[in-house]
């Protein structure tokens, strides 16, 4: 029996036998001659990958050994990273860009085929499988030079637990949802893409294992729990029985949400509204069971990432027409709230978005809209045609200035003069939304305003925008604190405007989810909170044993430290609160 | 300048898979001299992880390496230091 601690990424347990999934495909690469004179430019980008790689390999042995005592999980990407390194090698892969002027991806898959015929000509069993490790790095510097995104071929005949290296977007989504039972991968964090996804399916995951794929055979039992972010590989008789009892305690806790109250009401009848964010491509048919009210977010980019390119107007209309009839029956008031393509940033798209050097500052979201006009009209369109089927809010993301919202309101008036005249049927008054995830935005909320009917503070980008910190990168992910005050100012801010503006806000990003950060969310004045449905219960039964009293002295708690504290002990001080209030918490977390 | 080869046997369970390789090549690399290892008859880069990985060494196996420059003695005590522990791989003692 072996246990392996991770990331909690989403919540559950799980137990059972283990799909490997090995992203072992091989990468298309075509060859083409370097025009003369470019060839110094080429070496530059061969140059940059190979520093990619090195860099993504430093972070994994660093995380790697300090995990486990020994250090064995780290040595072998140590000797990933001297392969990488290796003057000969480098060499090799150098001349043939330079002098021989071929791409450097071709050239990459060359230099190392000549090694590759080496080691397949060996006698040696042992030393022919180290090819393995050279098909590892070639994979990494040609994912690094070309951006290539592995298509699943999973044959999953009885349903599973996926253990993989990472898992992109469009792979996560093509699983077939009801052969999958948990996600458990080397890399990734708790907000990476195949986070987001596992929480929306509602499928517990961990990430952020090291070497689990090394650690599991295929078929082996593993009890999966994503609570508390472990995985145990051939448990025995005693895990198991303790597994069970666990599982045991978390049906009872979910039990006191079944007295026919809507989810989000408060110990003393008051409520929050809980929405549900949603996934294109995931059933959506159990929001009503898990409590959801409506839909805050509807993450159309997926329509994009998953098929890897511009969906037609057609594919989008019956998409957005689908999620608009299904919300009529979640509550008299629900809507969806559909986003328009957020895009770029580390959301890429072949064909679309091009390499950046500073993708998180660049042409994202609204601002890619706006530059691609046609395609922001074709999505307005589908979006205007299904507001004929159901309600409908539409809301820009990355919004960081009134110039946006009036050009884009422009656009908006075009579309709907297009439909007019063609006669087609749309709800006229269709409220128009601003994202606040930028810092300038959030400042200027009162402005912003001005230009729409509601504000939905996505708080993934706005922590990471102030704190200028990537939610991704091991190495700064400590400066990703929600808590932090000046994020707590501006969201404090935004909220406030709102409120007086008698503008709706809601707050989409996984912290609304977070029982700790959600609930001061909540207790700060935003009208709704809208998360990955698996995480409705959980909140629903936290705010079940607060009243609206509790939530002003939570909300005082917290707001009122801001004498030099930072923000985890702000954290520290709202989880103790809460930890107070409800003796039991730990067992509602489950 | 000296040039002097040594013969050392490689004594770990495994032989010169990507770890010894890795750590020969490393080692090798600290010193101005060049470095160069046979095996019947064939003759890699010191230096270079890949080349020594192709040598398809296994335990029992005799490497002439040879160093030449200033510091050949040191360069090559420290490698044949590193072949007599093992590579210092618990699981290969």
């Amino acid at each position: 029996m072996l246990t392996i601690a991770g990331l909690a990424t989403a919540r559950g347990l799980v137990s059972g036998p283990v799909y490997l999934y090995r992203g072992d495909e091989d990468i298309p690469v075509s060859e083409y001659a370097i025009p003369v004179g470019r060839e110094g430019d080429e070496f530059m980008r061969l140059k940059k990958a190979t520093a990619d790689v090195g860099r993504d390999l430093e972070t994994l042995i660093g995380v790697l050994s300090e995990r486990s005592k020994d250090g064995q999980d780290a040595k072998v990407f140590e000797g990933h990273l001297m392969i990488l390194e290796d003057p000969i090698l480098k060499k090799e892969i150098g001349k043939l860009v330079v002098e021989r002027r071929i791409n450097a991806e071709a050239a990459v898959k060359r230099g190392i085929d000549k090694f590759r015929k080496q080691f397949q000509r060996m006698n040696d069993e042992y030393f022919r499988e180290r090819v393995r490790d050279l098909d590892d790095v070639e994979r990494r510097l040609l994912r690094a030079l070309t951006g290539f995104t592995r298509s699943p071929h999973l044959d999953l005949s009885s349903p599973c637990i996926v253990v993989a290296d990472d898992l992109t977007p469009s792979e996560t989504v093509q699983l077939p949802r009801d052969k999958v039972l948990g996600f458990a991968t080397n890399g990734g964090s708790t907000t990476s893409h195949v986070a987001l996804l596992a929480r929306a399916m509602g499928i517990p995951c961990v990430t952020g294992l090291g070497c689990v794929t090394q650690k599991v055979r295929p078929g082996a039992i593993v009890l999966l729990d994503g609570t508390a972010g472990t995985i145990t590989v051939d448990p025995d008789e005693q895990a198991i029985a303790a597994f069970e009892a666990l599982v045991q305690k978390q049906h009872e806790s979910e039990q006191i949400l079944h007295d026919g109250k809507p989810a989000g009401t408060l110990k003393d009848g008051g409520e929050v509204k809980i929405f549900a964010n949603v996934h294109p491509g995931v059933p959506f048919g159990a929001l009503k069971d898990m409590g959801a009210r409506g839909v805050g977010l509807y993450r159309s980019e997926y329509l994009w990432l998953n098929g890897e390119k511009e969906p037609d107007e057609e594919t989008q209309f019956e998409a957005y027409k689908a999620i608009a009839e299904y919300v009529r029956n979640l509550s008299p008031e629900a809507h969806v709230t559909i986003r328009a393509l957020d895009i770029g940033g580390d959301k890429t798209v072949r064909g679309i978005t091009v390499k950046e050097n500073n993708p998180f500052l660049g042409n994202r979201s609204i601002r890619y809209l706006l530059s691609a006009k046609d395609v922001f009209r074709r999505q307005l369109r589908a979006i205007l045609r299904a507001s004929a089927f159901g309600r409908i809010k539409i809301m820009y993301p990355m919004v960081s200035c009134v110039e946006e919202m009036r050009e884009a309101a422009v656009v908006m008036e075009e579309v709907k003069h297009e439909l007019d005249e063609a006669g087609v049927k749309y709800d006229r008054e269709i409220p128009v939304g601003a994202m606040i995830e930028v810092p300038a935005a959030a400042i200027n909320a009162r402005a912003i305003a001005k230009y729409c009917k509601f504000f939905s503070i996505g708080t993934n980008d706005l922590v990471q925008y102030t704190m200028a910190a990537d939610r991704s990168n091991e190495e700064v992910a400590h400066l990703y604190q929600p808590t932090h005050p000046a994020v707590l100012t501006l969201m404090q801010h935004v909220i406030k405007v709102a409120n007086e503006l008698q503008l709706p806000v809601s707050v989409c990003g996984e912290s609304a989810s977070d029982p700790i950060v959600g609930v001061l969310w909540a207790s700060m004045g935003t009208d709704v909170l809208s998360m990955s449905a698996t995480y409705i219960p959980l909140m629903s039964k936290i705010l079940r044993r607060l009243t609206r009293s509790d939530l002003d002295e939570y909300r005082e708690l917290a707001l009122s430290m801001n004498n030099g504290e930072t923000g985890n002990e702000i954290l520290d001080a709202c989880r103790r609160w809460m930890e107070r209030k409800i003796p039991d918490l730990e067992t509602l977390l489950i | 300048m000296a040039k002097i080869t040594r013969e050392l046997t490689l004594l770990n369970k495994y032989g010169m898979h990507v770890r010894p390789a890795g750590l020969f090549a490393k080692t090798a690399s600290k010193y101005d001299c060049d470095v160069e290892v046979e095996k019947d008859g064939n003759v890699v880069a010191g230096k270079s992880i890949m080349a020594l990985m192709t040598l398809e060494a296994s335990c029992g196996s005799v490497l002439k390496v040879t160093a030449d420059g200033d510091d050949a003695e040191e360069c090559l005590d420290d490698i044949a230091a590193l072949i007599g522990r093992k590579f210092d791989i618990p699981d290969e003692q």
